[in-house]
Order: C-alpha cells, then sequence, then structure tokens
C-alpha cells in the first residue's frame, strides 16, 4: 500500500529496491523465526501506536466536536504500558551480538554459509523478484585473503575509538566484541550501494574487493560503523515527545544508510582521507540537512543509540511539528524534497550547505552512478 | 452549522490517521509476506499473524472508505467514529 498514486512503473521500481534494500540489509545468520518475529514486532508497534496513540487524539477530537459523552476510550492510557516497556527494551542497544565470531577464519565460514543460504532460497524460488540480486550472492562468492584490508581494518577501529567516545556504551562495546571484517569477490555495490554489508545480529562485516586503496578505507569505514550503530540500538529509531509519549519506527533502512554515510565522510575527512564517492547519496544529503539543523553532536549520537528525542525536537521546532515524523515515512527523494521545501519555507539559508563539499561531491557521484547504470544496462 | 476551524481540522485528523494506517499496513504486509514465503511455519508465531491480519482487514477496509468516501463534514465525522470502533475492536481482542 502507498501513500500517493505514482506512475506505476516507478511504483514497482521503488519497490523492488526497497525490498533488495530489505533483504541485503536484513539479518542472515540468525535462524528464521527470528526474523519473522522481528517482522511481527514491527507491525505490532504500529499498530500499537495507531490504536493508542491516534485513537486517542481521534477521541479527543469526536468528544470536543460532538460534545457526547466522554471517555470510554481512557483505559487505552493503560496501553502506552506495553509501547514504554518495548522502548526502555530497545534503549539498551545490544550489548554484544548473539552470533559472535572469534577470528577471520569463523567469519569466513560464515560468508560460505551465506552463500549456500541464498543458493538454497534462490532454488526454492522464495523471492522471484529477487533473482537477480540472489545470483550475485550465490554464483561465485568467495572469502579471499587481504591484508591490506585487514591493517585498514584495524586503522579505522583505532580511529572509532577515539572518534565515538561521545557515547561510551558503544566504544566498551567495540572493543569487548570487535567486529570481524571478511573481504569478498562479489560485487556488493550492485545491490546495495555501498560495497558491503554488516552482518545484523553477527559482529561479521563484509566488503567487496577492491584494488583502490582509498575505497577499500571507505567500504570498511562505513560497515564498521553500521556495526558501532547496531551495538548502540541505532538500527531503532525512536523518541519520546513532547507529553513524554515513546514512538518507535524502526526499520527505516534509508535513514540508517544515510546517517551511516554521512559520518563515514565526516569522520575520513576529519583523518584527512577524502572518500573518492559518496554512497546513497539522496539519503547522504537528507542526512545531511537533519545534521544541520539539528547539531553536530545530537545527530551523531542519534545515529548510534537510535534515540532521535533532542534532534526530533530541534528540527520539528524549526521546520513544523511533524516534520521529522514525515521524513521518516517517506522514500529518501520524497524526504529531501519536503525536506528543502520546509527548510525554505522557514527562511533558513541552505546555500552554505548545498556548497559544501559533502553535497557537491554528493552531487558529483550521483551523475557518475547515473552514467555508470546506463552504460552497463543495470536496473 | 459546523464551523469551518472544525471542518479543516477533521478533514486534516482523518488525512493524518491515513497516512498512519497506510503506514502500518505496509509493516503488516510486510510481515505477513516474510510469513508466507517461510516454509517452516513456527507454530508459536502463528497467534501473533492472525491477530495481524485481524488488523489488516480492519484497516484495509478503513483506508479504502477513506479514500473513497464522500469528503463532506458529516461522512469525516462518520469515518472518524469508524476508526474509533476499530481502535477499540482491536484492542478488545488484545485483552
Ligand atoms: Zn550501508
Amino acid at each position: 500500500m502507498v501513500q500517493k498514486l505514482k506512475d506505476p512503473v516507478e511504483e514497482a521500481v521503488i519497490k523492488a529496491e526497497r525490498r533488495i534494500v530489505d533483504i541485503v540489509s536484513q539479518p542472515i545468520a540468525i535462524p528464521v523465526a527470528r526474523e519473522l518475529e522481528k517482522g511481527i514486532v514491527i507491525a505490532q508497534t504500529r499498530i500499537h501506536e495507531i490504536v493508542n496513540g491516534q485513537g486517542k487524539k481521534v477521541n479527543a477530537f469526536l468528544e470536543n466536536a460532538q460534545n457526547e459523552k466522554p471517555g470510554k476510550r481512557s483505559d487505552l492510557i493503560e496501553k502506552n504500558v506495553l509501547l514504554n516497556q518495548m522502548y526502555n527494551d530497545l534503549d539498551g542497544g545490544n550489548e554484544k551480538p548473539p552470533t559472535v565470531f572469534k577470528n577471520e577464519a569463523e567469519a569466513a565460514q560464515h560468508s560460505k554459509e551465506i552463500y549456500e543460504r541464498f543458493k538454497k532460497e534462490k532454488q526454492n524460488n522464495l523471492e522471484r523478484a529477487l533473482d537477480t540480486v540472489i545470483s550475485i550472492f550465490s554464483s561465485s562468492g568467495t572469502t579471499i585473503k587481504d591484508d591490506e584490508s585487514q591493517k585498514i581494518h584495524k586503522q579505522v577501529q583505532n580511529m572509532l575509538a577515539k572518534e565515538l567516545v561521545l557515547v561510551p556504551k558503544v566504544t566498551e562495546r567495540l572493543t569487548s566484541t570487535p567486529p570481524i571484517l571478511t573481504v569478498e569477490t562479489i560485487e556488493f555495490e550492485r545491490v546495495s550501494d555501498s560495497g558491503g554489508q554488516n552482518n545484523i545480529d553477527t559482529n561479521h562485516i563484509m566488503i567487496g574487493q577492491t584494488t583502490a586503496h582509498n575505497e577499500k578505507f571507505h567500504r570498511i569505514l562505513h560497515e564498521n560503523l553500521h556495526y558501532a550503530a547496531y551495538l548502540g540500538g541505532g538500527y531503532d529509531y525512536r523518541w519520546r515527545n513532547e507529553q513524554n509519549e515513546p514512538a518507535i519506527r524502526n526499520n527505516v533502512i534509508w535513514f540508517h544508510e544515510g546517517l551511516t554515510e554521512l559520518t563515514t565522510q565526516d569522520i575520513a575527512r576529519k583523518n584527512n582521507i577524502v572518500p573518492d564517492k559518496i554512497n546513497y547519496v539522496t539519503a547522504t544529503i537528507t542526512a545531511y540537512y537533519i545534521q544541520q539543523l539539528g547539531g553536530k553532536e545530537n545527530t551523531l549520537k542519534a545515529y548510534l543509540t537510535g534515540d532521535l528525542t533532542e534532534v526530533r525536537s530541534t528540527i520539528n521546532q524549526k521546520l513544523g511539528a511533524g516534520t521529522l515524523e514525515q521524513l521518516l515515512d517517506l522514500q529518501p527523494r520524497e524526504a529531501l524534497k519536503i525536506l528543502r521545501e520546509k527548510v525554505d519555507t522557514a527562511g533558513i539559508d541552505r546555500s552554505k550547505w548545498d556548497q559544501s563539499d559533502l553535497v557537491q561531491n554528493a552531487i558529483v557521484s550521483n551523475e557518475r552512478l547515473s552514467k555508470e547504470r546506463e552504460k552497463s544496462g543495470n536496473r | 452549522m459546523v464551523s469551518e476551524k472544525l471542518e479543516t481540522e477533521a478533514t486534516r485528523l482523518e488525512n493524518e490517521t491515513r497516512q498512519k494506517i497506510s503506514s502500518a499496513i505496509s509493516a503488516i504486509e510486510s510481515a505477513l509476506e516474510k510469513w508466507e514465503a517461510t516454509k517452516k511455519k513456527p507454530k508459536m508465531l502463528e497467534e501473533r499473524i492472525n491477530e495481524l491480519k485481524f488488523s489488516y482487514k480492519l484497516f484495509i477496509e478503513w483506508e479504502t472508505e477513506s479514500l473513497k468516501g464522500s469528503k463532506d463534514f458529516d461522512s469525516v465525522i462518520t469515518r472518524l467514529n469508524e476508526f474509533e470502533n476499530l481502535c477499540e475492536k482491536i484492542n478488545e481482542r488484545n485483552n
């Protein structure tokens, strides 16, 4: 179901893309049941938000409007207990992933299992729409040894210990359960745009092989950050509103990717490395605007913990109530469009942001990407 | 006579409700899709899936009505009342 009518072809493409990103970024090692349950919990949370949050709102309105007898719905307030519980659970983040690999050899074994799994899924024809993606994973993937990448990985870990001190629980967890990197022969960037993959609920991150030193660093830092955010609770976006009521919006993958790439670019530049390109261009520009509006430190904290309370409150104050919520319900292209409009309406000058090195680079990356796609006939 | 402000407010509230329902529908659909795609369906999750299906049906019905129905004030209010009932139905099942 969609919120707005769109061209059916575009619709299908967007839907397929979303599913691809979903599959690629979703837990692979954990049992199917857990994955299913995650989907159920997300749906239940949404239902809960509607029945309670929106239900209360409509009830109050109708009481006012029609002057009817008050309150058969007052008992609903009690229901917030459940949501509060969920919220508090998420606040803790993940102490460590349920599956922990000790070394590269163990992680490489895990890669093998992933290839096998995709092969099986393809045979079962579970996701016909994903045939192209699955074939990338199942055809010729192998783990290769690459000392240079491992060296960069170490360097990145040291870097993050300094750059993420703002959220001590993340740096502590990174030290006690560090991510293990493997280099794979498959081309992640054809499907996930980032050249790598963070296997959720494990400490195993992967990148696709490349010879360019700069791009190795880019991919490794990006995937390291996904893992760091996973430990901090950054995959589960949530906030408390002005009435201190909790809200949860997990699974906004594009937003998470945008923040990941933004943080990647920030940290790389701070350490005098300028990545050759920018991934998830639209999402990253959107995240950059959010960062400019919400503050650098608060945005980094929000990225690493998933707690958007402060950022949301600042942004909604500047751009109007409900703005951040609205953005999260959209896809990146629409979100960026609306965000730009709102910034302009609020009379905030964004010309400096648009001239920033990051946004300029993003535009170049985008042009190059569409040219490459055209040439190779992909999608 | 209905005040203009009340009328706008009712429409706004209906639109907002519809947007939220629409995004809940997507979340439910994605959960149901995963469920359908799974060969061995864990028994322990079946009950929760059925609950999702229950809400799903109500949401779709309401959404369709909200999209296609008349936009005059009385109809909007009727649909908001139906939304209230819908919430109650879902809540009753959860008790
Ligand atoms: Zn990524």
